[in-house]
């Protein structure tokens, strides 16, 4: 009797160890997953703030400071600028900049950020994916907030970047980033 | 049980028991590194919009370049609705040569100012943030 307490006692002790190492290789798993793509995620961050901080350096030019910004919404920006953003040269022809958030099908199905030159997307950042949400509020020359298009000279931009848990589709891993962005050339004619 | 059995009992609890906290302390500092990675980009994004800032003004004569020592000599906190914490945000600025060295005398007529802005604060960021302009005099 008592060496059949002790074989299930060894039983019982040895299955609880072996499901205990089990959980702790798949929260590591688990781990080593999130920590994969949450670092690929701060990388595409920072490339994001640097593509829509150039957009935004880069409007304006050839364009009197007060007639730069078209339109100023808290979800979408429209602004004009004589600068070729496809060919990244100065153009003759004035062009159109939008900046909104759209749902695009491909490559994934969700949110992008999506940058277009005179209704059509750019050809070489038009969708910043991964954008789940933006949020704008603009300021004027002093620095004071504003909803008005003419006084625009600089945006605080809140972007939510949403990308897929690599476990559960339920719970998406989401970071957020607040960049500042200026009308560098409406400030360079004087603001 | 006997005493070799006791023993051998509580030297299994010490290897699992140690196997587990290496586990999880392995996985709290890589918790740790992408909290750290995260508020990197925040910090980065808080020192260019210092200094674009400083850009825009000196562009717009809003600040002459003659007063950016003093005008971008501040300590101040910023917050952000996403974030817990506080960042401090601390502009030094200098008259330099062109090399970004401080020089020995400061003279506001220098050519050369350099702008440091550091970002520190959040536990998070395990070293505070650095981000160095120099400015250089070419209107005259």
């Amino acid at each position: 009797m008592s060496v059949l307490l002790d074989v299930l006692g060894s039983v019982i002790i040895g299955g609880m160890l072996i499901l205990m190492m089990m959980t702790f290789q798949l929260q590591l798993h688990e781990s080593a997953g999130r920590i994969y793509y949450m670092s690929s995620m701060i990388d595409h961050m920072d490339v994001a703030a640097t593509k829509v901080n150039k957009t935004f350096a880069l409007a304006g030019i050839g364009i009197p400071p007060d007639s730069v910004c078209v339109i100023a919404a808290t979800n979408r920006v429209v602004f004009k600028t004589f600068w070729n953003c496809n060919s990244d040269t100065l153009s003759a022809t004035r062009h159109l900049i939008e900046m909104k958030i759209a749902t695009v099908t491909n490559p994934y199905g969700g949110k992008a950020l999506l940058l277009t030159q005179d209704g059509a997307p750019m050809e070489d950042l038009g969708y910043i994916f991964y954008i789940e949400a933006m949020v704008i509020k603009y300021f004027d020359k002093n620095d004071a907030q504003t909803t008005q298009p003419g006084l625009v000279r600089s945006a605080e931009i809140f972007f939510t970047f949403r990308r897929d848990s690599p476990w559960n589709p339920t719970q998406p891993l989401r970071s957020n980033l607040q960049v500042k962005c200026f009308f560098m050339n409406s400030y360079l004619q004087g603001a | 049980m006997n005493l070799m059995e006791m023993v051998l009992a509580l030297l299994a609890v010490m290897l699992f028991t140690t196997l587990s906290l290496s586990y999880n302390q392995a996985i709290w500092r890589q918790t740790d590194y992408i909290n750290n990675a995260t508020i990197v980009v925040q910090a980065s994004q808080i020192c260019h919009s210092i200094l674009d800032e400083a850009d825009a003004k000196l562009f717009s004569k809003q600040v002459d370049i003659a007063n950016l020592v003093s005008t971008y000599n501040f300590i101040r906190t910023v917050n952000y609705p996403h974030l817990p914490e506080t960042f401090t945000v601390a502009a030094v600025s200098a008259d330099c040569d062109s090399l970004g060295n401080n020089l020995s005398t400061p003279n506001p007529n220098s050519l050369f100012k350099r702008v440091v802005v550091t970002v520190s604060g959040p536990v998070a960021l395990r070293h505070p943030y650095s981000m160095t302009r120099l400015y250089t005099k070419t209107n005259m």
